[in-house]
């Protein structure tokens, strides 16, 4: 019975045990269920969010600004990653000892870095755009604190050679001048906002199922800048300018048919990778002359008055004028001629660059007719190329002309225009009288350089006829040819068409004319019979010479020499003077013959013995190669000249430069 | 021991009809069924669980292995733009042109060294 007894009491306390036992384990799983029901409903959101906090880290990935190339497809303008120097002001030990550091480093006095160190605890730059020398030792330091990242830099591997085009960056990477600036929507990019986990090492890990981004390119811009051309023009420039000691110069080169600006420069040149850190030298800094700046064109305005009064047949191409012996009163005023001349044809007024001619012309014409063609050329209002600061000039309302102001205009005085739009408005006779707007970006390409987009010309108005056109361009050969104020402008073995331009400068101070400041002009086009060039040549304040056809035409010259071959435009004018200088290669002896002027045939008649042995050479050289192309083998070595000392001295004038 | 006597043997060869006879139980032969079927589906339960794990291993180390390659593809990309600033700065027609002259003695050709190619 006592067993029994025992058995119940313990039966009845295990059974209370159990009870109990399952009430708590009811109670801890209802503890749980409501912790995670307020772990993952309640508090999911906080929980989540302090989860990313420790696991997932963003960053971007960067989007490099577009590059910007010449029509050749060289690169004027890349980005590429250069790292720069942060600190946490709090987080370095011991500031002094590490601005002594760094400062050796950076090459930059301690006492400003430890002031960067110290001035804030958070955020702050100390050096942007390090190289890469500099970014290795100050890894090496491993100071806490300091950090490195890689920023983008914007390169430009020609330096100088069109800066003032393609313009520059500030220090973030924004456009500031230039195609820089104005297709900087274009050229920036859009860096890509990635989320990735980091684990507790604070090393990356990718687990997304998709691949990460990688960094892109923006879209690039193609200029019509030829690189080559742009240099050959800024050294003839270069030249010229210091010779004559320049104020300022400016000289564009336009393709004719497709009013593409192959190269556009003022001087002095600009480097855009050197950015003067003062905001006062910044005044100006990299700006285009060429559009910005206006100035009196002189006599190189006369040939938009000739064509007017011609297409208007208010005068005829043999009409003659009386230039007064180079002096008269006109409206109470005296005009000059530097040459006198009396009865002049129109060709001759171009010709001799008559003032009196064309303010006589000019006051016949009328200024109500006489202002509509100067806008219908393009002068008084923006060009519309894709730059930024162009400015339209300065061309007066045609109610406020006085007679005066008319007979002066006829002649490049009392307007102002800019070197692009004079280029422009020769590029209209040179093409038979249609105006186009002038061009320097080609095509919008895309990270892999296929054309998006294309920019054209399109010819929007006929400003003069085509026979009015061929009239002047007459006229604009026989300013080249000998006795013409240009005759300096036309390069061995082209015909060359253009006008010469001497203007007086309005000094500032006085509001008068200065009496020894000018601006030489030379514009025009070449070759004369199918123009495929205009330039346009501006040298401003010169000293020692004055004129235009002085120290503006031989940089024409210069230009046109150097960049027609390059273009692949053959010399169509016989040589003026008979020299060996250019031999067809796949000619007939004959044809040799008459053009070395010797009576033998190239090959009856050897060249200089050295010029034969390396000939002889190449010869033996391309025959061991197993190579003999067909020109190769008609080349003839050169025939001795009948003059040698007249040879040698032509060459010995001929100015240094690339070929 | 008669009672035992009476009680058939587990096995036994006697036909179903002997009312003698009587049939193995059901029951444990089913719980052996379930128990051998949960061992096996608990194997491959185990079997999955660790080709999970593996499988997770390996995405964490390929997640590791992918970074790292980002990474340097991006110092290569660094490394392709550096260089092709340096092969555009050879181009410089200003630097080639000093080269010509300085290094190599090169001058613009003489009339007389131009060959016309039509």
């Amino acid at each position: 019975m006592e067993r029994r007894e025992q058995r119940k009491s313990m039966n009845s306390c295990y059974r209370s045990c159990r009870v109990l036992f399952q009430i708590v384990v009811i109670a801890g799983l209802c503890a749980i269920v409501v912790k995670a029901f307020r772990l993952q409903v309640i508090e999911h959101s906080f929980w989540v969010g302090r989860a990313n906090a420790c696991l997932n880290t963003r960053f971007t990935v960067p989007a490099y600004r577009g590059t910007i190339y010449d029509r050749q497809g060289r690169v004027l303008s890349y980005s590429v990653p250069q790292p720069s120097l942060y600190a946490f002001g709090d987080q370095i030990e011991n500031p002094s000892k590490t601005a002594v550091l760094l400062g050796q480093i950076l090459d930059e006095p301690a006492r400003s870095i430890e002031k960067k160190l110290t001035s804030s605890g958070h955020f702050v730059w100390i050096k942007r755009h390090l190289s890469d020398q500099q970014a290795s030792e100050i890894e090496k330091l491993k100071a806490p604190g300091l950090n490195l990242t890689d920023e983008y830099k914007r390169f430009y591997p020609y330096r100088e050679v069109g800066g003032q085009v393609v313009g520059f960056v500030n220090i973030d990477g924004a456009g500031i001048e230039g195609i820089e600036k104005s297709f900087d929507d274009v050229l920036r990019g859009k860096p890509i906002p990635v989320c990735q986990l980091r684990d507790g090492g604070r090393k990356r890990l990718w687990l997304n199922s998709s691949a990460p981004p990688e960094p892109a390119e923006s879209f690039g811009i193609k200029l019509t800048l030829d690189a080559f051309i742009e240099y050959v023009a800024e050294r003839e420039l270069e030249k010229a300018a210091q010779q004559y000691r320049a104020r300022e110069a400016e000289v564009v080169v336009m393709d004719v048919e497709t009013r593409q600006v192959l190269a556009m420069t003022s001087w002095p040149f600009f480097d855009p990778n050197i950015i003067p850190e003062k905001k006062d030298s910044k005044e100006g800094f990299g700006r285009d002359h060429v559009i910005s700046d206006a100035f009196e064109p002189g006599s190189a305005f006369k040939v938009f008055l000739m064509s007017a009064a011609l297409d208007q047949n208010v005068v005829r191409e043999h009409d003659t004028i009386n230039c007064e012996g180079g002096r008269c009163m006109l409206e109470g005023h005296s005009i000059k001629d530097d040459h006198p001349h009396g009865w002049l044809t129109m060709q001759e007024v171009i010709k001799y660059s008559s003032n009196i001619g064309a303010a006589k012309i000019a006051l016949r014409f009328g200024s109500e007719r006489y202002a509509r063609y100067i806008h219908e050329f393009g002068f008084g209002s923006l060009s519309g190329i894709d730059l930024p600061g162009e400015f339209k000039g300065l061309v007066r309302p045609q109610k406020s002309w006085k007679p005066i102001d008319l007979a002066v205009t006829g002649f490049g005085q009392s307007i102002g225009i800019t070197s692009l739009q004079l280029t422009n408005a020769i590029a209209v006779i040179a093409c038979g009288g249609e105006y186009g707007p002038p061009i320097i970006a080609d095509a919008v390409l895309d990270a892999e350089g296929r054309p998006v987009r294309q920019f054209q010309s399109i010819r929007t108005r006929r400003v003069i006829q085509k026979r009015t056109a061929d009239q002047i361009s007459a006229m604009m050969i026989g300013v080249t040819q000998k006795g013409g104020t240009g005759a300096n402008a036309a390069p061995e073995g082209y015909t060359a068409a253009g006008k010469t331009g001497t203007a007086q400068v309005m000094d500032t101070k006085t509001k008068r004319y200065a009496s020894d400041k000018y601006t030489a002009v030379f514009t025009g086009y070449v070759p004369a019979e199918q123009p495929k060039l205009v330039i346009t040549v501006v040298v401003h304040e010169p000293r020692g010479a004055i004129y235009g056809g002085i120290v503006a035409a031989p940089v024409f010259r210069g230009i046109a020499a150097k960049v027609l071959p390059y273009l692949g435009v053959i010399p169509s004018a016989p040589n003026p003077t008979p020299s060996p200088d250019i031999r067809t290669a796949n000619a007939s002896p004959i044809h040799v013959k008459q053009a070395s002027g010797s009576k033998k045939t190239a090959g009856e008649k050897p060249g200089p013995k050295s010029a034969q042995k390396t000939v002889s050479k190449k010869s033996a050289s391309i025959k061991s190669s197993g190579a003999v192309p067909i020109v190769a083998k008609k080349i003839q070595p050169a025939p001795k000249p009948e003059a040698p000392e007249k040879y040698s001295l032509k060459i010995d004038e001929r100015e240094a430069g690339v070929y | 021991m008669k009672r035992a006597k009476e009680i058939s043997p587990i096995f036994s060869m006697k036909p179903a009809s002997d009312p003698g006879f009587r049939q193995r139980d059901p029951a444990p032969v089913r719980m052996r069924t379930w128990l051998a079927s949960a061992i096996l589906l608990g194997v491959v339960f185990v079997i999955c669980a660790i080709f999970y794990v593996w499988l997770y291993v390996q995405q964490i180390q390929n997640g590791y292995r992918l970074s790292k390659t980002y990474e340097q593809s991006e110092l290569l990309s660094t490394v392709h733009r550096k260089l092709t600033i340096e092969w555009s700065r050879f181009q410089d027609p200003q630097r080639l042109e000093d080269i010509g002259r300085n290094q190599f003695s090169l001058a613009p050709p003489r009339p007389d060294q131009k060959v016309l190619m039509r």
